[in-house]
């Protein structure tokens, strides 16, 4: 399960480290839009594609999203296999597993650029209650605690004979209970924990409490909103045109 | 699975040994464990003694299988670990871990213990025989049918040394055992490894707790920034500061007033608090 770290924010100083999270959110969606609804065209979708992975290679990412594609890579056989056993079609049910590793992908890259404070400011800059972005950012926040956790009760019960590779499918999923048991315990303690000592540090006291850092919405930021727009327009207008045109056969 | 286990031939040949052994982690650029070579026979205790980020926790997940080595070999009674899976390894060297909280699971004491003996495939009539003498041995019998969650901290520590010793390993292997117990919990843990070691076993334990290697063990290990620093017997050791340059622990109180001497001798003038930060530096470096 250490595939967890596929998710986590990496420490870097790329391009796409430094971008407001506001403007990666602009780009993250405007791609997904893109691909879930605008892109038709096989030469169309590679261009995405291939821009796709040039912003990963350039943001050193490449072995955390490959880590990420594996980690949900027994869910998209099993959606191929439904998908082509629905519709008796290799494109489409490809097509499903492509659009499905496109949307995490794109997410993922966020999360794996953007410190969950940055993430916590973007989102009060956006207007969200302060009480909801601080249990957003600190469930991410807890997440590398949770995956070192998980490896240590992992070591702990393969050292005691449990094999979690051995078995049938409804015999290692049962593996998993000596797993996930002490890893829930230890998370609503620690959950606990962390209430107590937010309370002790007088945590309510305020609605809107200062930052330490505040986010500044740069150059590099307005051009990436000012081109992800632009291309979301001329896909747009792209679907527009092969729209209208089949319609019109 | 237990057909794979067969009892040593010779009471003193080398039951775990490693052979020049480094370990990376992945992503790093530094050595967890550099060229580190260690023997291990029975009816001996080993405490390995650093400070944090010395490389004890790697060390113990290199015994067991959980890491594999990035150069050298780690041999189990001649044979190398590289060719074996945690589980067959697991049953020879039992690994206490140090957070019990990482391992407590199940919905009562008893079942808890009995976890590795049915993943090792042990008889029901002796599972039920086992755990009885384990919860025995640790003083843990009246909570049999208890939530091993309710447990205080060191009665859980206690169940977790019991769910190991409980289909006794050849090789017991402690992950800082002394963390948060209490004297009298020291003292009980001190006492399995005795124990252990008198019926022909073989312990290790990493710990950053200086008294507790002294009083219980024969032979100490000096691990720092991944590098073996120093071996040597637990007299020699528990005397001469030296061997803890650089390791950042707590000196002995030997250590202290061999360097008080030294001190005395040349006639220097300290505060008493000043002293004894000075003799600490000077020893641990």
């Amino acid at each position: 399960m250490s595939y967890l770290n596929a998710f986590i924010y990496t420490k870097g100083n790329t391009l796409l480290h430094r971008l407001d999270p506001r403007s990666k959110g602009v780009m993250a969606i405007s791609a997904a839009v893109s691909l879930g609804l605008l892109v038709s065209g096989v030469a169309v979708y590679l261009i995405i594609i291939g821009i796709l992975l040039l912003v990963i290679y350039a943001s050193g990412l490449g072995r955390q999203v490959y880590a990420s594609i594996r980690s949900y890579a027994i869910l998209s056989v099993i959606l191929f296999a439904v998908n082509l056993w629905a519709t008796r079609s290799l494109v489409v049910s490809a097509l499903v597993v492509e659009r499905l590793v496109l949307f995490v992908e794109i997410f993922s890259v966020i999360s794996l650029t953007t410190s969950p404070e940055d993430l916590g400011s973007a989102l009060l800059k956006l207007g969200l209650p302060y009480t909801f972005v601080l249990a957003f950012t600190m469930s991410l926040r807890f997440l590398p605690t949770v995956a070192n956790e998980l490896r240590s009760i992992e070591d702990s019960q393969k050292s005691r004979g449990l094999e979690l590779d051995k078995g049938g499918f409804v015999a290692r999923i049962k593996k998993y209970v000596p797993i996930l048991i002490p890893l829930l315990v230890n998370t609503i303690i620690r959950a606990e924990q962390v209430a107590e000592a937010m309370e002790s540090k007088c945590f309510g006291a305020t609605t809107r409490p200062t930052r330490i850092r505040d986010l500044k919405f740069g150059l590099a930021d307005w051009l990436t909103v000012v081109l992800s727009a632009a291309a979301l327009a001329a896909l747009s207008y792209h679907y527009a045109l092969t729209h209208s045109a089949l319609t019109f056969l | 699975m237990r057909s794979c286990y067969r009892p040593f031939k010779k009471r003193r040949s080398n039951v775990l040994e490693l052979e020049a052994v480094s370990y990376r982690y992945p992503g790093s650029d530094r050595e967890a464990l550099s060229n580190v070579s260690l023997k291990f026979t029975p009816k001996s205790s080993t405490a390995i003694v650093g400070p944090n980020g010395a490389g004890k926790s790697t060390l113990v997940r290199l015994m067991n299988g959980l890491l594999r080595p990035s150069s050298g070999r780690v041999l189990l009674c001649g044979v190398d670990t590289a060719k074996k899976s945690v589980a067959e390894l697991a049953r020879r060297v039992g690994v206490v871990f140090q957070n019990p909280n990482h391992q407590i699971f199940a919905g009562s004491v008893r079942e808890e213990v009995a976890f590795a003996l049915k993943n090792f495939g042990f008889p029901e009539d002796e599972v039920g025989c086992r755990v009885s003498s384990a919860l025995e041995r640790l003083g843990l019998s009246r909570y049999a049918d208890s939530s091993p969650f309710m447990l205080s901290s060191g009665e859980k520590k206690r169940l977790t040394i019991a769910s190991v010793i409980v289909y006794e390993p050849d090789i017991l292997v402690f992950d800082e055992p002394t963390v948060g117990q209490d004297y009298r919990n020291k003292a009980i843990i001190g006492g399995i490894v005795s124990e252990f070691v008198s019926s022909g076993k073989c312990v290790v334990s990493m710990t950053h707790d200086i008294d507790f290697a002294l009083n219980y063990f024969e032979r100490v290990v000096v691990l720092s920034e991944g590098m073996v620093r120093a071996d040597l017997g637990v007299s020699e050791f528990g005397l001469d500061g030296s061997f803890m340059h650089g390791s950042r622990l707590v000196p002995t109180e030997a250590m202290f007033l061999k360097e008080l001497m030294r001190i005395v001798e040349f006639k220097g003038v300290y505060e008493p608090g000043a002293l004894a930060e000075h003799i600490a530096r000077r020893i641990c470096g």
